[in-house]
């Protein structure tokens, strides 16, 4: 009663079973992909490649922060960038002003407020912050780096320059009495007692809380740059020592050969305070350019970065849609098979015997 | 009489008969029992006495139940490593999730990034200790996840020892009645694929072979050669381990006091779900239990603190990542057991904790009153030495364990990323080797079906067969019935 070709009645309906069963499986997989456009399980398709994808995943995410940090370092660059501007500018109008002095004569006044007014714009602009952060303070950044030298209660700076010209001159810069003064002997003070208020010590003493040290960023993956500029500069410096020899000295009271040394002081140092000026800004500006070249470079990465990711994991639309039809008719195959199967059986055609 | 010994002959057709549709009919009764084979009955010819049912034979292949019951050996064994690896995986997760260590490590480094441009921000300086912090739940959790895999192989094998003792114990009867049966001459077909079905559940649990000798009594030894049951079945014994963490080694299992699984041994079983389950506890989930273990000790020297003092003496302390051994530094290069599951972030850097986030900025985390730590010594704002230190080393290259299955040296990021390659390479191979043997085990079982099982068709025509014969032995003697009579009446 065995025939070759014997098929158990369990093993033929369980093989549609299995059959079904895959096929939805697959069609669940298939499903997922085209509404992620991610393969179903990423890992156990890439295997040891995941690896890579992590890997391009961490790269994106870490030159997606330098550009970020890189457009907060570049806008306080530009707010640097026009403080600079702003200052040099001031000291441009009072090159201006000491050149006329020396040939004609000029009021004093004039003189004396237009430094005046450039030692406000210098410290006005060196005090300038962003974000709670002072830009011209280097790492100091919490600290406001300049004092108000006009200020009503007399600053460190002001107290230092007073006491300087009393201790040489014995009065007061204010003292009427100035005019007595000789044009030799301010010239040795202003070149020695004088100078030496804007030493490195005394400078950081009386005038300046900001640090030496720059604020330095990683502007690409491995480049650490300084990308601040700090009110220590000698240039800055310069400038404030022309501005307080015509402003704090008692200018307006000197007679005129001692106010022409000190004009002609004046100009020396705000002629080399402008060429300090235009070295800063250039190289804020050389920074400032390597920062914008590196942002676009990290465009140029990223775009290849997610499109690489989008290789390793992403499926082709097209191939998961034919591959869903394909695997809907095969369902659907499967499941009439079975409704055949089913309904074909021997009994249906056995008649009771009579 | 030639009449008479018709009528015999036609009677003994009928018994036979009616013991053959009641053949047919146990068939059709068990036609959707996977364990059922299809039974006939052996008719013989007496001499001149007709037929009889000589005994009951079942269509029974043993080659067929050998490749079904080894495909399904190798196939739960790949399933229950597979089942771990997608538990584990839960630790890695998909890749745009960006929740595995790696990811996280990227993401701890941007923070580091952003701080470093606004350094005077204490709020940035607190996302900076929350990335870090996520990293470092993140380790917990994934050393905890791999700590309970560990445990439910355990458990799952001290319940498949269990099930193996059980079905040894209901071998030992059902063999008890073949043997009995077979001296007496009944009908055993049934205990014999009951015994069958009992063998078939005994592979999914452990590898097993086969011996049956004449008298129908069967050995069993697991795969490796050590007997399970021979005339009585052999105590399979295991001791649940209750505490797994951190690289505890779990028992072995031993069969007739041989160790088959759970140790170094010759005798150790290849297939079977006991097999992968212990590949689990003891060779998959260590491996990746050490891989965290590196991550956590590799995260701990990047963030370490040195002294900065002119002449250094002081060795480096734990820093924004410490652990329970803290402020000591572990040893570089080595394994420390269960460290994964004790990194944290040192409280003296966690706002949430009453500590000053900015430390990351300052340094001295490990010990805020002790001034030898600190980097920033002048306390400005903007100091960003550190933190560009910091993400220095988050690239730098160490060294880490060579028994941890990965490159040893590298930087801690690429150890991480190599960590999750290991684990997806890993899932890739058992995924399409579970699909393999999956595929190779409904092969056998459709084949040991096909040939053993019962068509229902086919016993429809077999009693439709039987059905006539009967009908033709009543016939017959309805007519030697007959004709006898005619004779009589001729002779009355």
């Amino acid at each position: 009663m065995i025939t070759t070709s014997f098929i158990s009645t369990t093993s033929l309906s369980d093989e549609t079973r299995r059959s079904i069963a895959r096929i939805q499986a697959s069609l669940v997989d298939a499903q997922k992909e085209l509404s992620t456009g991610r393969h179903a399980d990423v890992g156990v398709t890439l295997g040891a490649s995941t690896g890579i994808t992590v890997s391009m995943r961490q790269d994106l995410n870490h030159i997606q922060s330098i550009q970020d940090t890189n457009n907060i370092v570049l806008t306080r660059m530009q707010a640097s960038q026009s403080a600079l501007q702003t200052i040099a500018d001031k000291a441009g109008v009072f090159l201006s002003a000491l050149v006329g002095a020396q040939s004609t004569s000029s009021m004093p006044d004039t003189i004396a407020q237009e430094a005046q007014a450039g030692m406000q714009t210098l410290q006005e602009q060196l005090n300038s912050s962003l974000d709670g952060q002072f830009l011209f303070s280097g790492i100091n950044s919490d600290v406001k780096p300049m004092d108000d030298f006009f200020s009503g209660t007399p600053s460190a700076s002001r107290q230092s320059v007073t006491g300087a010209f009393t201790a040489k001159f014995g009065m007061s810069p204010d003292d009427p009495a100035v005019a007595s003064i000789s044009a030799s002997d301010m010239q040795d003070f202003l070149d020695n007692e004088f100078s030496d208020l804007f030493s490195d010590a005394n400078w950081a003493n009386n005038w300046s809380a900001a640090s030496d040290k720059a604020v330095t960023n990683r502007i690409s993956r491995t480049e650490v740059a300084a990308t601040s500029t700090t009110a220590n500069d000698t240039a800055f410096r310069k400038l404030t020592q022309a501005y307080a020899m015509v402003s704090g000295l008692g200018f307006t009271n000197l007679n005129a050969a001692t106010q022409q040394a000190v004009v002609q002081k004046a100009t020396t140092l705000v002629g080399e305070a402008t060429g300090g000026l235009t070295k800063v800004q250039s190289f804020l500006g050389v920074t400032q350019q390597r920062v914008t070249d590196t942002n676009d470079q990290i465009d140029a990465q990223i775009d290849f970065l997610t499109k690489s990711i989008g290789n390793l994991e992403s499926v082709d639309p097209t191939t998961v849609t034919t591959q869903i039809s394909t695997l809907t008719t095969q369902l659907e195959a499967a499941y009439s098979l079975t409704n055949r199967l089913n309904n074909l059986s021997l009994m249906d055609y056995l008649t009771p015997s009579s | 009489m030639a009449l008479t010994l018709s009528v015999d002959t036609a009677r003994s057709s009928l018994s036979a008969t009616a013991e053959q549709i009641s053949v047919v009919s146990r068939n059709i009764a068990r036609v959707g029992d996977p364990d059922a084979t299809r039974k006939t009955g052996r008719l013989v010819s007496g001499p001149g006495a007709g037929v009889s049912v000589a005994g009951i034979d079942r269509s029974y292949n043993p080659l067929l139940l050998n490749s079904y019951l080894n495909s399904n050996s190798n196939y739960q064994s790949q399933t229950a490593i597979t089942t771990a690896l997608d538990q584990i995986q839960s630790t890695v997760d998909e890749t745009d999730l960006e929740r595995s260590p790696a990811a996280l490590i990227a993401k701890l480094n941007s923070a580091l990034q952003s701080y470093s441009a606004t350094p005077q921000n204490p709020a940035v300086a607190a996302t900076v200790v929350s990335a870090a912090k996520d990293l470092a739940t993140a380790l917990n959790s994934a050393s905890a996840t791999v700590t309970n895999v560990r445990r439910q192989a355990d458990s799952d094998i001290a319940a498949s020892v269990d099930n193996i003792n059980n079905l040894l114990s209901q071998f030992k009867d059902l063999n008890n009645q073949v043997v009995k049966g077979a001296s007496q001459g009944g009908d055993i077909t049934d205990v014999l694929d009951s015994r069958d079905a009992v063998l078939k559940q005994l592979s999914s649990e452990v590898g097993i072979r086969t011996v049956t000798r004449d008298n129908g009594d069967m050995a069993i030894y697991t795969d490796s050669g050590v007997t399970l049951f021979d005339k009585s079945p052999r105590q399979v014994a295991f001791q649940q381990t209750q505490d797994l963490s951190g690289g505890a080694t779990g028992g072995a299992v031993y069969a007739d006091g041989v160790p088959i699984a759970g140790t170094d041994h010759v005798m150790a079983i290849s297939s079977g779900k006991l097999a992968g389950l212990v590949q689990v506890r003891d060779e998959i989930a260590p491996s990746y239990q050490s891989q965290l273990d590196e991550i956590a000790r590799g995260l701990i020297e990047t963030f370490a603190e040195t002294d900065q003092s002119a002449t250094p003496t002081l060795p480096p302390a734990a820093g924004l990542f410490t652990y329970a051994g803290g402020p000591g530094v572990p040893p570089s290069g080595s394994v420390m057991a269960g460290l994964a599951g004790s990194i944290t972030v040192n409280k003296n850097a966690d706002p949430t904790q009453g500590g000053n986030a900015e430390l990351v900025r300052d340094g001295g985390i490990s010990n805020p009153g002790n001034p030898a730590y600190t980097y920033n010594t002048t306390g400005a704002a903007s100091y960003t030495d550190r933190i560009q230190a910091l993400m220095s080393n988050i690239d730098a290259e160490r060294t880490f364990d060579s028994s941890t299955q990965l490159p040893p040296s590298g930087s801690i990021s690429s150890y991480a990323k190599g960590s999750v390659s290991w684990l997806e390479a890993l899932r890739q191979s058992a995924s399409s080797e579970a699909d393999y043997r999956k595929t190779v085990a409904d092969r056998a079982t459709s084949a040991l079906s096909q040939v053993t099982g019962v068509n229902l068709d086919e016993e429809m025509t077999n009693l439709l067969d039987l059905e006539r014969t009967f009908q033709a032995s009543s016939r017959l003697i309805n007519t030697v019935d007959s004709m006898l009579s005619t004779l009589l009446q001729a002779v009355g």
